[in-house]
């Protein structure tokens, strides 16, 4: 199969013309680094059938710092190695994406691509916000100066698309190589001998064998792996030296020379030095004092929104499923199934549905922002903050992606070149409150914490789920201040980051994300959800009798000795234990074990009732206090209680020593400040 | 309403307790396994390849 690789600077939107191009959807936002991983695609173009276009994470050069780097600069090069340890099949094709309103720097990748000898096509990409900032760019001039098909577009529009596919399908049928020029290599020199040798041994291909040398010649860390480049790389760079030609910077003096004289020919921009509104936004927003005034402004909202919204759509679906409960409990007939379905499935699975509002709340304020640009903004902010704590503003993408789900945040910390730092953020991403915490945090704040108001408009339960997300920030903060002097020592890189321009966040691309995040979530509560109400309602009923001699009931008295001093008794410790598999599942497992006491106690009133109403009736009985809750939602702020994210720790760190690191310290973590706050409260309260 | 057959609602649940329980050992051993891919995000649904 054919197979077409798209490549180009970050942020120039590579991913939208994938999916464009694939009809798939992975995820694309206003923000530089959000493809870290090499993603593949078939689509099916006119005369040639099947091909496969390869979206590969963002670069400036092909000379790779960081992991996600390596992955794209070894697929265009050459030397990716496939699942088998064999080098991947030769690009028939390489699409450069282009961003038209930072052309120089954009188009030294792409002469780079050229250099490549594979047939190219250059997609000019975000011709909007290139007219917007006043620049005029003849692409027909362009395409006969650089002596490759450009398609002037916008990678959201279909007609830009389309146009793309035309010239992809033109340029396979009859290929063409690209006019390569390799007038930056100093001739006649021991480093144009060894490129050469390279080209014709190993790459196959002089341009690559070049360009990786080169990179060879400026990093220690980026070297091939070839001994006579490690043995000869110091006599190459004093040869270049007596040559006049500065080894560090030969090859981006020669291509910038090329790129400025072509950029002259056809570009002219209106006004230079215009001030556009998304500069004028960046003044404020980026403002020291102002900059996290509004930054605070606009977590608390989130915060707020996320208990007045959702309050009436989830009593709608609490309400539905205690319906549903009650008919399904009406026409089957009493025995094991009808127990099962109602004082497990049921409650099991409708506890944990209810949640769905406050996630789409959730995603939608973070789609707004990760679509405005104004993520990076705010990793501009924190910089300055988390640089005090060993930890750079690049940290802050993962740390934010961690919001949503720790896995994506782990991937994406393949983005930081620095050993030290990448491992720091690891280890610290799992604190900050991922959305599978949300259910949890707001079942216990909904039954426990008062709907008070303060200044009429500011509840005090959004204040307790903020504070919920700010706690495993300042933990995240503190523990990487610790590691960073200890384990991973070593000053945190500078930090340069490109800050993509304001605009109105695409709701529809919104809109969809929300839709599949509530699809994954409903395929959670489908599948593991569902199968640990189950395992849930047997351990809990068998065998027969009282609830505290089944299996989960010994299970649960087992552990209570270890949980008691954190004010939990046995049906919490269960459900601790079997949030291993998901954290929403603990909701789903104290909705099942209270519904089988319940029945077992002939209270058939308890089928009509949410969780909620359970806890607050618990609550005012004394028999689950308000500080318990404040002690459970402590220990689910700390605890690294997912499986999953341990899995991607040992994956993305390679070593079941961090993965056991990372999984002792936030159990440990967890435990004291939870014990810490009960013990506490209880004395402050006199019961001590 | 009647009660169903003591042995069909007794296999009825056997069936679904076991392939719950299988399921989740499953699921584990899938997490674990080092060639999984991941699954988060929405990302699902299309063929990646390893690095």
């Amino acid at each position: 199969m054919l197979r077409i690789a798209l490549a180009g600077n970050p942020n120039c939107g590579k991913t939208t013309i994938f999916n464009s191009l694939t009809g798939l959807r992975h995820k694309v936002a206003n923000y530089p680094g959000v493809t870290v991983e090499k993603k593949e695609g078939v689509s099916s173009l006119p005369e040639l059938g099947e091909v496969t276009f390869i979206d590969l994470p963002g670069i400036y050069s092909l000379s790779a710092h960081s992991v996600d780097e390596t992955i794209a600069s070894k697929a265009l090069l050459g030397t990716l190695k496939n699942n088998g340890g064999k080098v991947e099949a030769r690009l028939d094709l390489l699409v450069s994406v282009v961003d038209a309103s930072n052309l120089e720097r954009n188009l030294y990748l792409t002469s780079q691509l050229i250099d490549l000898g594979v047939p190219i096509i250059i997609a000019l990409n975000m011709r909007d916000v290139a007219e917007l900032r006043g620049i005029s760019i003849k692409s027909e001039l362009l395409a006969r100066a650089i002596d490759v098909p450009i398609v002037f577009m916008t990678a959201k529009k279909k007609p830009g698309i389309s146009e793309l596919q035309i010239e992809i399908v033109k340029l396979l049928k009859s290929p063409r190589l690209p006019k390569t020029s390799y007038d930056w290599l100093p001739a006649d020199s021991l480093y144009a001998d060894i490129a050469s040798r390279l080209g014709e041994l190993e790459l196959g291909h002089k341009g690559s064998a070049a360009i990786l040398l080169g990179s060879a010649l400026l990093s220690e860390a980026s070297i091939p792996d070839n001994a006579e480049v490690t043995k000869r790389r110091p006599e190459m760079r004093a040869e270049l030296q007596k040559l006049s030609v500065d080894p560090f910077s030969f090859e981006a003096t020669a291509r910038y020379g090329w790129i400025n004289s072509i950029v002259k020919q056809s570009v002219t921009f209106t006004d230079p030095n215009k001030k556009f509104l998304s500069d004028k936004i960046d003044r404020v927003i980026l403002h020291p004092l102002w900059g996290s005034v509004i930054f605070l402004g606009i977590m608390t909202l989130i915060f707020q929104s996320i208990f007045l919204w959702a309050s009436v759509p989830m009593d709608l679906i609490d309400g539905l499923f205690g319906s549903l409960s009650n008919t399904v409990g009406l026409f089957l007939p009493n025995g094991m199934l009808k127990s099962l379905i109602v004082n497990g499935i049921i409650p099991g699975v409708g506890s944990v549905l209810i949640f769905v509002p406050q996630i789409a709340i959730l995603f939608f304020f973070l789609g707004c922002l990760e679509d405005s640009g104004y993520l990076s903004r705010a990793a501009f902010l924190m910089d300055k903050i988390m640089r005090r704590c060993g930890l750079q503003g690049r940290s802050f993408i993962p740390l934010l992606s961690s919001f949503a789900c720790a896995i994506p945040g782990i991937m994406s910390t393949r983005s930081i070149p620095s050993f030290a730092d990448r491992m720091t953020t690891i280890m610290v991403a799992p604190l900050m409150s991922c959305s599978a915490r949300l259910p949890v945090y707001t079942l216990l704040i909904a039954g426990f914490i008062p709907q008070k108001y303060y200044l009429g408009f500011i509840s005090l339960q959004g204040l307790v789920l903020l504070s919920m997300y700010l706690l495993g920030v300042a933990a995240a903060a503190l523990i990487a201040w610790l590691l960073k002097f200890s384990l991973f020592r070593g000053e945190p890189a500078l930090f340069v980051m490109e800050m993509p321009p304001f605009r109105m966040p695409v709701f529809k691309g919104v809109f969809r994300d929300i839709f599949d995040r509530i699809v994954l979530f409903l395929k959670s509560a489908g599948t593991v959800i569902l199968a640990c109400s189950i395992a849930l309602w047997f351990l809990a009923s068998y065998p027969q009798g009282k609830i505290e001699n089944s299996y989960a009931g010994r299970i649960g008295a087992a552990m209570e000795p270890v949980i008691k001093p954190l004010g939990f008794n046995w049906e919490i410790g269960i459900g601790i234990l079997a949030s291993f598999a998901a954290r929403e599942v603990f909701v789903s497992s104290l909705a099942t074990v209270y519904n089988i006491a319940e029945s077992e106690e002939g209270d058939d009133e308890s089928k009509q009732r949410g969780l909620i109403s359970v806890l607050k009736e618990k609550r005012a009985s004394g028999n689950f206090t308000t500080l318990t809750a404040l002690s459970l939602m402590i220990f689910y702020v700390f605890a690294c209680q997912c499986m999953s994210t341990l899995a991607i720790c040992r994956r993305e760190t390679g070593s079941w020593k961090w993965t056991g690191v990372m999984f002792a310290y936030m159990t440990a973590l967890a435990y004291g400040a939870s014990l810490l706050t009960y013990q506490l409260g209880m004395r402050i309260l006199g019961h001590g | 309403m009647d009660n169903l057959a003591p042995h069909v609602d007794y296999i009825a649940v056997s069936v679904i307790v076991a392939a719950a329980f299988i399921y989740l050992i499953c699921r584990c051993r899938k997490a674990f396994s080092k060639a999984e891919g991941d699954c988060c995000g929405g990302k699902c649904g299309s063929k990646k390849e390893g690095q």
